[in-house]
């Protein structure tokens, strides 16, 4: 699935996570098949350890997934079939920002603290967010009918998104809520879906399995494919 | 009169009264024609009828298969039919059925074929079906007692096959044409079903999370082998059903939904009337099927 270029923004206050990657980002854990697609077009097998640089792009196989911590402690956990590229994360005359692109699956976040004049940007299909939470999923859903934008998926762990979308018309999604953007056009009322319990957010290895695999084919429900007798 | 060769009565015009049918016997004759003349059809006295019915599902889902189980039955059936007399009339269960009706167990998949082209096989324990061959008379020539056999309680094994294909009516997908087409062979009866249904809904609410699904349809049902295997005009309708209602998603995969049906059966001979009578009936029977059903979901 590809993204319709548009920003999700988000500030706000989050705990300072330690990053083990000083001035870097890198890969902290990786199942199965994991690349790195550098900008200058070379391709190599992601590692456990080996840092990650601005412009690169992390692509998971289908049975693939990582966690990459940034330079300011932030965590994305990248599941399987996904693509997300680190376009920008560094210090920048004394304000980080960051900014990423999914291009396509999914992607949780756990945002670090950001101070005065930092940024943190996601860009994905069709939606703006203004994150004032500390994590947030963010996935593409399928393509209903013939239409060729993809549907958004948000829900919101801890904290508030503020979520735009094409109609500008802004929603606030709470910590246990969730939107979706249908084809990308307008953002649906928050509520607490059901399959957002199920996620996984845990994103340090040493406190238990990471690999989250609620299954997204199934976050709503497309009438063609749906039997009822 | 005179004798011929071998001493064989010659006889000239006329009947030799040893080869004249005795009175007594075309009077029984005339009787018993009279009597298959006679041979009733069902009459329904109560229709339209009003059946109340409640369907329990559970899928299973995966990403190629849609496991089902279902118990679905009727509530009550009124069959009443023609008594020819009172003793007929009496025999409460026989002509006129105030019991469970068609009750059933069924278990078996759909299996995505193609996109939105799914295939269903099905296995279904069922009773209280009706047949055009319970129709019968539970008397005698001279003393019919015409009714409709109880079937509660009579298993009878169905295995059903279907296609069924769904396209949306819109880019978003909210409104779904759906078209249904499946065999039913009933291995104990030795009849085979055939169903065509076509059908619309409708998602209400948030689209990819819908409060509702309301949906129409209408079902035609042929039924080529009536009974003792002789087909009947394979363009001739056995049922039809028209429906409408509202699936309620309540949410972890729950859904709960009522609807309200139009049935006609027409029923069309039996051996039993066929041994006795002459030509073909049709009787037409019209129910009212109000319907409430539960669904659950279940992700493999």
């Amino acid at each position: 699935m590809r993204s319709v270029p548009i920003w999700l923004i988000t500030l706000l206050t989050m705990f300072l996570m330690p990053s083990a990657f000083a001035g870097e980002a890198g890969i902290v854990w990786l199942q199965g098949r994991v690349e790195v697609h550098s900008p200058d077009g070379k391709v190599r097998r992601a590692e456990k350890g080996k840092p990650l640089s601005e412009g690169d792009t992390v692509r998971s196989g289908a049975d693939g997934a990582a966690i990459i911590e940034l330079e300011d402690g932030s965590r994305l956990k990248v599941r399987e079939g996904s693509t997300l590229k680190l376009t920008a994360f560094k210090l920048v005359e004394g304000a980080r920002k960051t900014t990423l692109e999914l291009l396509g699956g999914s992607v949780f976040s756990k945002v670090a603290k950001l101070g005065a004049g930092d940024q943190f940007s996601l860009q994905a299909a069709t939606a703006i967010a203004g994150v004032r939470g500390t994590e947030f999923f963010t996935s593409f859903g399928g393509k209903v009918g013939a239409s060729a934008a993809a549907d958004i998926w948000l829900c919101v762990n801890e904290g508030t998104v503020e979520v735009k979308a094409t109609d500008e018309k802004s929603v606030r999604v709470k910590a246990g809520e969730g939107i979706v953007v249908p084809e990308g056009k307008t953002v649906t009322p928050p509520k607490a879906y059901a399959w957002t319990k199920k996620l996984n957010w845990n994103m340090e290895p040493e406190k238990g399995e990471v690999r989250d695999r609620t299954p997204l084919e199934k976050l709503y429900r497309d009438a063609r494919e749906t039997h009822y007798d | 009169m005179t004798r011929g060769k071998a001493g064989a009565p010659r006889t000239r015009g006329r009947v030799p009264r040893t080869k004249r049918l005795p009175g007594w016997f075309l009077g029984a004759l005339a009787a018993s024609l009279l009597s298959v003349e006679a041979a009733p059809v069902p009459v329904f006295t109560n229709a339209p009828a009003i059946e109340p019915q409640v369907n329990l599902r559970l899928f299973f889902e995966s990403a190629r298969f849609q496991p089902l189980l279902e118990l679905s039955g009727n509530l009550s059936r009124s069959m009443d039919g023609l008594a020819t007399g009172a003793v007929a009339a009496s025999r409460l269960g026989v002509n006129s059925r105030m019991e469970a009706g068609p009750w059933h167990l069924k278990a078996g998949t759909y299996i995505a074929i193609f996109p939105r082209l799914y295939g269903g096989i099905f296995y279904s324990l069922a009773g209280g079906l009706v047949h055009d061959g319970d129709w019968s008379n539970f008397g005698s020539a001279a003393a019919p007692d015409w009714g409709w056999a109880r079937s509660a309680t009579r298993l009878e094994h169905l295995l059903t096959l279907d296609l069924t294909w769904r396209t949306a009516l819109e880019p978003s997908a909210r409104w779904v044409l759906e078209i249904k087409a499946g065999s039913v062979w009933n291995v104990t009866e030795s009849t085979n079903d055939l169903k065509l249904r076509p059908g619309l809904s409708v998602q209400v609410g948030e689209l990819r999370n819908p409060v509702a699904t309301l949906f129409a349809q209408y079902e035609i049902w042929w039924r080529p082998y009536r009974f003792i295997g002789e087909p009947v005009n394979l363009l001739l309708p056995w049922e039809n059903w028209v429906y409408a209602g509202a699936l309620f998603h309540l949410g972890d995969g729950v859904s709960l939904g009522a609807s309200l049906a139009w049935r006609h059966t027409s029923w069309r001979e039996s051996a039993s009337w066929r041994s006795q009578s002459r030509g073909a009936y049709e009787a037409g029977y019209d129910a009212l099927v109000p319907s409430l059903t539960l669904v659950k979901r279940i992700s493999l």
